[in-house]
């Protein structure tokens, strides 16, 4: 499955150990565009090619929490959204869970196993959602495609 | 509001975060640490140091000091890559450090019932650095050995909450 995903961070080598650590977890085939905070990840967010998130909580400028309300106000489609976290913020993240339409949740540090076994219900869920047939307008957009 | 600080609640702090560096270094490369003696000094010839405040119940400050001899091994076992001491890179690890270590205090104050918000990581790297501590006052540092060199913690408390000896 190609999977195009937005990592958002602020902190440059923590975006690497997601991209390098995701890649190494065989979920998908990956690609990636970054981003450096919230307005830098609004600016590049573009619903028909980014398929997924993972967003950094602890940011400046805006917080993961607030670029991911941002996104569900604007978004035409549901992107699912991982937030990267420490264990300092987690309650607040399994808060944000419900009220905000995150996805699912990673906690730093996490090695590429852990990555594995907390992402592979969420890429199982795509997975499904891909199989699943397609009504007339899918099939009509296909056809126009 | 902060709650008044007391010789008690201080070492209860220190304990903290030395129990949260040994957790972070365990969790994120799977070394231990060993208490350095001699008031716990470490060269700061060449060094980083990333510093994080926590607010709330407590008005704190933590932080990490890595040697240049140790940045590199400790970064590089975390990361799963090398990263040069004089690289941007190496700023943005020992951030990531100084805000792990700082959840990793936060989860435990939380369970004693003191809630508090961490702040963003400042990095310094510096050469020939001396930190300079509060003479009898509530701040602390702590040095540490471990398999890729010694490195040390501090924390430091506002004085919002006041110092009852």
């Amino acid at each position: 499955m190609d999977m195009h995903a937005m990592v958002v961070d602020d902190s440059g080598i923590m975006r690497k150990m997601v991209m390098k650590s995701l890649m190494a977890s065989k979920l998908a085939d990956f690609m990636f565009t970054e981003a450096v905070d919230g307005q830098d990840a609004l600016t590049k967010f573009d619903p028909a090619v980014v398929q997924m998130m993972f967003v950094d909580w602890n940011m400046p400028n805006m917080t993961g929490i607030e670029l991911v309300r941002k996104i569900r106000e604007t978004a035409p489609t549901h992107v699912p959204i991982v937030m990267i976290t420490t264990e300092g913020t987690m309650s607040r993240v399994e808060e944000a869970l419900d009220q905000c339409g995150v996805d699912g949740y990673v906690v730093k540090p996490f090695t590429v196993e852990v990555l594995q076994k907390k992402l592979e219900p969420l890429f199982e869920k795509l997975r499904d959602s891909q199989k699943k047939p397609k009504g007339f307008f899918g099939r009509l957009a296909d056809k126009l495609a | 509001m902060a709650t008044a600080l007391t010789t008690e609640s201080f070492a209860m702090y220190k304990e903290c975060l030395q129990q949260a560096i040994g957790d972070t270094l365990q969790a994120i490369c799977g070394i231990s640490i060993q208490p350095l003696g001699n008031d716990g000094e470490v060269a700061t010839h060449e060094v980083i140091i990333g510093v994080i405040s926590l607010m709330g119940d407590a008005e704190l400050a933590v932080f990490i000091g890595l040697p240049k001899g140790t940045a590199p091994a400790l970064v590089a076992k975390f990361a799963g890559f090398e990263v040069p001491f004089e690289s941007p890179d190496m700023g943005d690890a020992v951030g990531e450090v100084a805000n792990m270590l700082a959840g990793s205090v936060k989860n435990i104050l939380d369970a004693k019932n003191i809630k508090v918000n961490i702040s963003l990581p400042t990095v310094m790297r510096a050469e020939n650095l001396q930190v300079l501590l509060q003479h009898g006052g509530p701040s602390a540092k702590m040095g540490f050995a471990s398999e890729l060199g010694p490195l040390w913690v501090g924390i430091s408390t506002g004085k919002s909450g006041g110092f009852v000896a």
